[in-house]
């Protein structure tokens, strides 16, 4: 029997494709690092002439303050950088001096022209033309498409970090970008671009503890501010603290707003019914800890809107906190629940808030009250102002329930840099939904 | 079997002996201080904190009869040191009964306010009341009645000072939160109010200071 002539033929050619492929594959891979170092060393390239450093120095002496990136926006002499890169100066203006320096390092004084604390932007201008002016990319990236992140960190030098957009963040009430790349301190206010070089955010903040997590202020939070930048007007230092406390109380609204406007979870710790996850965006955890003599357990509850809007280093406002503890164990008398209860309340006022610079002292009231039919208890309302921002102020308020044999209740509620008004709709939506669930043994 | 000339003292005289009242009120406020403890104790360092302020006490106590003994020697020639064991360990009993029992139930029996200063009040005026009888008893010629009079004054004085300047302190500070700290029989004094009533008179309270 014959055999048949295409088949040996076809049998080479396809060896032959293969090995091609083969090899074909072998050269791409080979080449993709030289693509990609290729891109990176363009971005450096073309972000050399639109990004800057920012200094922050003292008006007395020219020493340095902090130090931060920018880059150029819209115009030549217009460079969008973070807020907290300048706040010392927005909020001190007679005692700082914003520079701005290329990476020959010529230094040119700059204007705080407008700024938006809530996206943690603040846009910059020079007297002449500094610099070629980056595009602003119009969507978000893809999760997973590769982007660059500029910025001087630790001021030595400009300097380019690879890495990947992977959306906007799941925790932050905040819209922030996820940038997995290595941004450090000094980058803030730098651009993160995509392959084209189209800004997608702003290098905003890392999270610590954590390694390669960037975040943004996406690119959208540029573009608004451009807009609502009206170039007539240099915004005088009085206006600039005016756009703060409109921004900051603005924000104060929006989150009481969304905290009520969402349906709370809750969760029955013994005899309570308590709220616990208070919006989509809140981190909650949960434990129950004994104590060291097995006398008594206490239940934590606890949920968080973390981030809040930075306006200096010892003010961050914008945060709230729900914290319920219960304390049990079948053998305290009522007076031992109350000494646990004033022992766990031993450090929580002074806890709230780490610095008290920028703060006037606390101011607290309390009573015994009832919330529900039955479940009444002691109310401690505290409240202390800011010195730089006169609508808005911390709230501490915290509820003891009254202790009966074996069981006693805390809930305390932190509302840092909220609005009166808006802390009194909180604090009821909050103390109205404690419940007793079942009858409680007489004290 | 011999007996002595010497007349057997009546138990009586004992019993009302500074001696014995010394020992009867260090009693009270040993036994009172130990109740207001055991109360509310619950945390294993919580004895030795407790043992820790008894010892202050007690240190405390021999400054006070030492100091009057001293007085007492200087003006009068002679000195009683039981008369001031007995005055000093009735303010300690005293300050202890009113303020650990008295003091937390007459807040929530009178008003909301009083807490902050009403156990500060009572320790001034035991203070007070306890420095005026060492006067009194330990300078007995009726020439330093007038120094006995102006020492009242300038006592009076002197505790308010000290507890303003106290009360000024506090409020530099963080608040220190005390949490039912009252007797279980208090909470039926005074009905709870609804927590709206409270948190509408607060806040429309903060926007008219705001304003």
């Amino acid at each position: 029997m014959q055999t048949p002539i295409y088949a040996p033929l076809s049998l080479y050619a396809a060896q032959l494709l293969r090995r091609a492929g083969v090899v074909v594959g072998f050269l791409l891979l080979l080449q993709a690092p030289l693509v990609s170092a290729k891109t990176a060393a363009d971005t450096f390239k073309g972000a050399s002439e639109s990004v800057f450093t920012v200094e922050i120095q003292t008006a007395s002496d020219r020493s340095r303050n902090s130090q931060g990136s920018a880059f150029v926006v819209l115009r030549p002499n217009l460079l969008m950088t973070n807020y907290h890169v300048v706040s010392d100066y927005v909020l001190d203006p007679e005692e700082y001096v914003v520079v701005v320096k290329d990476a020959a390092g010529e230094m040119r004084r700059a204007q705080v022209r407008a700024v938006d604390v809530v996206s943690d932007l603040a846009l910059l201008s020079t007297q002449e033309p500094i610099g070629k002016p980056l595009r602003i990319r119009e969507s978000m990236p893809s999760k997973g498409v590769k982007g660059f992140s500029l910025g001087n960190p630790g001021g030595i030098g400009l300097t380019v970090v690879e890495g990947n957009f992977n959306g906007l963040s799941e925790s932050a009430f905040v819209p922030v970008i996820h940038f997995s790349g290595a941004i450090n301190s000094g980058m803030s206010g730098g651009p993160a671009v995509d392959e084209a070089g189209e800004v997608v955010g702003v290098n905003t903040a890392t999270r610590r503890g954590d390694q390669l997590i960037g975040l943004l202020s996406p690119a959208e939070n540029v573009t608004r501010l451009l807009a609502a930048f009206s170039d007539d007007e240099v915004a005088s230092a009085d206006a600039l603290r005016g756009q703060i406390e409109t921004q900051v109380a603005g924000f104060s609204n929006r989150l009481a707003q969304e905290v009520l406007g969402h349906k709370t979870d809750k969760v029955v710790s013994g005899h309570f019914e308590l709220p616990s996850k208070f919006q989509k965006k809140a981190r909650c955890y949960g434990e129950t800890e004994k104590d060291a003599t097995h006398r008594f357990k206490v239940t934590t509850n606890y949920c968080s809107l973390r981030g809040g809007i930075f306006v200096n280093d010892a003010t961050r406002v914008g945060t709230l906190t729900v914290h319920h503890r219960r304390v049990f164990g079948e053998a305290l008398t009522p007076s031992q629940v109350a000494a646990v209860q004033n022992k766990l309340s031993e450090s929580d006022v002074k806890n709230s808030g780490a610095s008290i610079e920028d703060k006037t002292v606390w101011i607290c009231e309390h009573t015994r009250v009832e919330l529900q039919a039955g479940t009444v208890g002691e109310l401690h309302a505290c409240q202390r102002g800011l010195t730089r921002l006169k609508d808005v102020r911390d709230f501490y308020f915290l509820f003891a329930s009254r202790p009966s044999r074996g069981e006693g209740l805390m809930t305390e509620l932190r509302f840092n840099g909220i609005t009166n008004a808006d802390a009194n709709k909180l604090v009821k939506h909050f103390l109205l939904q404690i419940t007793e669930v079942a009858s409680r043994s007489p004290s | 079997m011999m007996q002595t000339a010497r007349m057997p003292t009546p138990l009586l005289r004992h019993v009302q002996g500074a001696r014995m009242w010394a020992f009867i009120l260090l009693c009270v406020w040993c036994a009172s201080s130990y109740r207001v403890f055991d109360s509310t104790h619950i945390y294993t360092g919580d004895f030795a904190a407790f043992l820790e302020a008894m010892v202050i006490q007690v240190l405390l106590l021999l400054v006070w009869v030492g100091v009057w003994v001293a007085v007492e020697q200087a003006f009068e020639g002679y000195h009683s040191v039981a008369l001031h064991v007995c005055i000093g360990a009735a303010l300690l009993a005293a300050d202890t009964v009113l303020t650990g029992f008295l003091a937390p139930w007459l807040f929530y029996a009178l008003a909301a306010d009083w807490r902050a200063w009403i156990s500060d009040l009572c320790s001034a005026v035991l203070m007070t009341v306890a420095i005026e009888s060492e006067l009194t008893l330990s300078l007995k010629s009726r020439s330093r009645r007038l120094l006995r009079r102006l020492s009242v004054v300038a006592v009076l004085l002197g505790c308010f000072a000290i507890y303003t300047y106290a009360q000024y302190q506090r409020d530099e500070r963080p608040p220190v939160m005390s949490l039912n700290s009252h007797s279980d029989a208090a909470w039926v004094v005074k009905p709870d109010q609804p927590v709206l009533n409270f948190l509408n008179n607060y806040f429309a309270k903060k926007q008219n200071d705001a304003e």
